[in-house]
């Protein structure tokens, strides 16, 4: 019997596939992910993802359960991660991402400010705003601002984070990264294309 | 290197390859040097599905995260899917492992006899039980794990402890499996509740005291009676013939014409019997959905089974079993119909007179293979038994006023329709294995409890089950179903014999007033030869309504005669006939009349009458003096001048000239004719025409794609001079019989005028110039009634000759009994019972017998 030549390709084209990607190897990313959420991150493969998975809190006028619309089933989700090889430290790249439903209570007069310290008068310090982009990704919109803050020890550190919610204000999506100035600047690029692939998918 | 390969390759032993004219053989496996080698789908099959499980996998990835680069994606499967890769890398292994040993015949051997060889080696001196066994529980260890996988996946735990932790998982899924569970439970109980609606009904249950018929009230069956009466001693004391080795008959079949009391007799075995009468009727086992008729068989013997234990035995009688089917008409084509052609071949010829067992084995296989391949209508082994049997009732239902067994005709036509029938669907199989089926144990606790304790199930107990059938078409039951251990006995309950029939009419007439005398009532039986339990008794019911009419409660004579002609010829319809016409047809009957009376011995007028019913104007009808069997050339021939009697007698009377109405006569008297020279053996030739026609000798056979009349062409042949010399002898002859006796044609035909409808024995009277019954015979023949006569007659053929329209009135005949008149003429119309057909038996020869004639 001779068979169609597709059937001979195929398992060629496929070994060849495999071949030709064992030989590239792997990106040097790793990924974070919330299939449920439709939440992707990418990190560095040297990078540790701390702690990941659903967690109790939402943004509520009470500090009880959110009260949200039928249909809407948003769990509140935090991933965290770190550059750091040991004990956390503010010499390395330390992260997190969130999923945060929002009471329908407060959606009409969310304020994504309130998700930045850059005004809260209880951090101890001056903090300077670097870098201030207001981001729309299709349905989502939102800021990502950098800021520098000296710490009571005297510390310089850089914050960034970028927070953008849904059109119907019912989710809050947050990342954000922050280490000493020193070491934010040296991992710029790392920092850039982490929040470069943020996504939240439709 | 490639020096070295083509070494190897004249190295390795050609396979032979099968060509044109070589002797060699392709070789066994056992001589194979290498392994036979693969074609490329069997060795590239499961890489490409693996292949394309691997591709899936990977894909799934990418759709899942749309930031994940393809490479990612690919290692990320490799890790996650590893098993994948496993099962490609030992299916690479394998096929590599193929593929040496297709080339290197030392590794071949190596795998073939020392691995595998000893792997089965082993194998072999292990018990085949314990084999099996092994076998068993790595199958069950297999899917086990195989279940455990899939669980585990689910719960995220390893295999082992999926299966250890699955009861509690179970449980703390129940609510959630419960309300799975009840909508199919739901579903299945809609149609467990549709099934057993559906499987009610059809059957009736009938307790000793509920049944009062006795074997004393049917009559004119003795024989049948004594039969049926035997088997239930049987069923009463089944010791009395177990006890020297035998065993009670469990199934009886009645089969005969309709009405003649099969049904009763069953009736009346279970009301002699003492038992539960269970009466299944015969659309018990139609139904709409497969499986409803297997059900209601199931639990129809169920409840047998239970009334059997219960009064020590049951009566199960299924009415009209031919509505059960059979199997070989089920399944299309012609399998049933040969099979029932084949059944009727075997009846015809171990019929007494046949000569079949006369034959020798050859010749007798020879038949046998004809009535299989092409027994057709004319296939005649029962000629000798008459008009009847095989020979041609089919097309000439005239044939029945002949002679033979007038229910044989369209008992076999009707086989020609008889389908698969409502016993479908499996209905059929299931009865017949609830008939005769494997004697296993029943019950729960017989079988499944007492095995569980080492005990041996009990066997069942004897059920006293008396199954009864009737059917009056036994060619349409399943042959399976008449074998010995179903139906083991068969008997036919046929038309009462005259002494049957007389006791049947005392038996009914014993239940009104009536002033018939012994005589009378033997007379009745003489002149009704088919008449059934069930027609008589309509037939005496309609004498009573007949004097009820008349404000009497007491049957005459006269009643039952009107009964019977009302029965069987139906109403005359309320027609006048112009005077010459009259004359013309009284003649045309008096003719038949007169020529049947003196050449027809093996008949006897019944009554003779120029009453016009539908489109026939008038007839003589003529009943066989007693039971018959056989048939005669001489009678046949008589029957042709009797046939051809009108035609002579017309151009006798009126001048050479006849009227359309002998039509009729003519063709039944051709078609009788070519009966005997071609199929009954009584013309100038031996050969049977059915024959030739079968084997395309001679003319008669029609030839494929042809349209023309094989009867035609017979015609047209030698044949067709016998028959019309045949015919024309034979109206020659009755022209000679009609001239000698004109005075008594002219004589009958006067009184048929005068009173339009007469008896046959009046018709002797007048012939043999004797008083009958109803009219003195002898006063036609005095001077001056037979000069009145030609007289009258003469008036009638000038009036004929110049057109003209007023005759002289109808002369008055001293000596006619002035009785005849309310006596034997048909009632006037009554508002219940009209319209009977005249009986098949009770033939008639027709003068003017249809409208279409006329026109000719």
């Amino acid at each position: 019997m001779r068979l169609p030549s597709w059937a001979r390709v195929v398992p060629l084209v496929l070994v060849a596939a495999a071949v030709l990607a064992a030989g590239c190897g792997r990106s040097g990313y790793e990924y974070v992910e919330n299939d449920d959420e439709t939440v992707f991150l990418k990190i560095p493969e040297d990078w540790q993802i701390v702690s990941e998975g659903n967690v109790d809190f939402a943004i509520t006028p009470d500090g009880n359960y959110p009260q949200i619309l039928p249909g809407e089933d948003v769990l509140a989700w935090r991933a965290q991660f770190d550059a750091a090889p040991g004990i956390s430290s503010l010499d390395y790249v330390a992260g997190f991402v969130e999923v945060q439903p929002v009471d329908r209570r407060m959606r009409s007069d969310l304020n994504l400010a309130s998700f930045f310290p850059i005004d809260a008068t209880s951090i101890d310090g001056e903090i300077e705003v670097v870098r201030h982009d207001l981001i729309t990704v299709g349905d989502i919109s939102g800021h990502r601002i950098a800021w520098k803050q000296t710490t009571a020890d005297g510390r310089e550190i850089m914050g960034d984070r970028l927070v953008m919610t849904n059109s119907l204000n019912s989710v809050v999506y947050t990342v954000g990264l922050g280490c000493t100035v020193g070491c934010y600047n040296a991992n710029s690029a790392e920092i850039e294309e982490v929040m470069r692939t943020f996504t939240v998918e439709d | 290197m490639r020096l070295r390969r083509k070494r190897a390759e004249s190295k390795r032993p050609a396979e032979p390859v099968m060509t044109l004219g070589s002797t060699t053989s392709r070789p066994r496996d056992a001589d194979r040097k290498t392994r036979r080698k693969l074609d490329p789908w069997d060795r590239s099959k499961y890489l490409i599905l693996g292949s394309v499980l691997f591709a899936f996998f990977w894909w799934q990835k990418l759709n899942a995260n749309p930031i994940k680069s393809v490479v990612d994606g690919f290692w990320e499967t490799v890790e996650m899917q590893a098993w994948v890769w496993i099962l490609l890398s030992l299916e690479v292994l394998r096929q590599l492992h193929f593929v040496v040993a297709e080339h290197w015949s030392g590794y071949y051997r190596f795998w073939k006899f020392t691995v595998f060889g000893r792997v089965e080696n082993r194998q072999s001196r292990m018990d085949p039980w314990v084999r099996f066994r092994i076998g068993r529980v790595l199958r069950i260890l297999f899917w086990l794990l195989l279940f455990g996988v899939i669980i585990g996946q689910f719960v995220d735990k390893n295999p082992v402890a999926a299966l250890i932790g699955l009861p509690g998982m179970l449980n703390s899924w129940l609510p959630w499996a419960a309300r799975l569970i009840i909508y199919p439970l739901l579903l299945i109980s809609q149609f467990v509740l549709l099934f057993w609606f559906l499987s009610r009904g059809g059957v009736e249950t009938y307790f000793p005291d509920d049944i009062d018929t006795r074997f004393d009230d049917v009559w004119g069956q003795d024989p049948v009676k004594e039969r049926v009466r035997e088997n239930l001693i049987f069923l009463e004391n089944p010791e009395s013939i177990e006890e020297v080795g035998g065993y009670a008959p469990g199934g009886i079949l009645l089969y005969g014409p309709p009405g003649t009391g099969k049904t009763l007799l069953a009736e009346a075995a279970a009301g002699e019997t003492g038992k539960p009468f269970v009466f299944v009727e015969p659309g018990a086992f139609m139904n709409m959905f497969f499986g409803v008729g297997i059900l209601k068989v199931k639990g129809l013997f169920r409840k047998l089974r239970k009334l059997a234990l219960r009064y020590g035995g049951v009566v199960a009688f299924f009415d009209e079993a031919d509505a059960l089917g059979n199997r070989g008409a089920a399944v299309g084509g012609d399998g049933g119909f040969r099979s029932e052609r084949f059944a009727a071949f075997l009846r015809d010829a171990t019929e007494a007179g046949s000569s079949y067992p006369y034959l020798s084995p050859g010749a007798q296989r020879a038949l046998q293979e004809a009535a299989l391949g092409g027994y057709d209508r004319a296939g005649s082994l029962g000629a000798y038994g008459g008009a009847g049997s095989l020979g041609g009732y089919d097309r000439a239902g005239s044939l029945g006023a002949y002679g033979g067994d007038p229910w044989t005709g369209p008992r076999r036509e009707s086989i020609m329709m008889m389908g698969g029938g409502g016993g479908g669907m499996g209905t059929l199989q299931a009865l017949l294995a609830e008939l005769s089926g494997l004697k296993k144990p029943r019950g729960f606790f017989n079988r499944i409890v007492r095995k569980m304790l080492g005990m041996r199930p009990k066997p069942p107990p004897k059920y006293r089950i008396l199954v009864m059938m009737a059917s009056n078409l036994p060619e349409a039951l399943d042959p399976a179903m008449l074998r010995p251990g179903r139906i083991d006995r068969i008997y036919k309950v046929g038309y009462p014999t005259q002494e049957g029939r007389k006791r049947t009419y005392e038996g009914y007439l014993d239940k009104v007033d009536h002033v018939l005398t012994d005589d009378d009532i033997e007379k009745l039986a003489t002149i009704t030869p088919y008449a059934t339990g069930a027609t008589i008794k309509d037939m005496v019911n309609e004498a009573l309504i007949t004097a009820i009419r008349d404000g009497r409660r007491v049957i005459t004579w006269a009643d039952m005669i009107k009964a019977k002609q009302l029965k069987e010829h139906g109403l005359a319809d309320d027609f006048d006939y112009v005077e010459h016409e009259r004359h013309a047809l009284a003649i045309h009957e008096a003719c038949h009349a007169v020529a049947l009376h003196r050449v027809s011995r093996h008949r006897m007028i019944d009554l003779a009458t120029i009453e016009r019913r539908g489109t026939v104007g008038g007839f003589v009808s003529h009943i066989p003096p007693e039971d018959r069997f056989t048939h005669w050339r001489s009678e046949y021939e008589a029957d042709l001048e009797v046939s051809l009697a009108s035609l002579a007698g017309e151009r006798l009377f009126f001048g050479d000239d006849n009227s359309s109405g002998v039509g009729g006569d003519l063709r039944n008297a051709t078609h009788l004719a070519t009966m005997m020279a071609g199929y009954w053996g009584m013309g100038e030739t031996l050969a049977s025409h059915a024959v030739q026609r079968q084997f395309g000798i001679g003319g008669g056979q029609r030839k494929r794609g042809e349209d023309k009349d094989p009867e035609q062409e017979l015609l047209q042949s030698g044949l067709g001079d016998q028959i019309e010399q045949r015919l024309t002898d034979r109206y020659e002859a009755a022209r000679c019989l009609l001239e000698a006796n004109r005075i008594e044609v002219l004589a009958v035909a006067h009184a048929l005028e005068t009173h339009k409808t007469i008896t046959g024995e009046d018709v002797s009277a007048i012939v043999d110039r004797k008083v009958g019954p109803f009219l003195d015979g002898r006063g036609y023949y005095m001077s001056d009634a037979i000069r009145a006569l030609e007289e009258y007659h003469a008036a009638v053929l000038e009036l004929r000759r110049t057109g003209g329209m007023q005759l002289p009135p109808l002369p008055k005949i001293s000596g006619i009994s002035g009785r005849l008149v309310e006596a034997v003429a048909v009632p006037a119309p009554i508002p219940v019972g009209a319209g009977a057909a005249a009986s098949p038996e009770s033939s008639s020869s027709n003068g003017s017998d249809s409208s279409d004639d006329q026109d000719d």
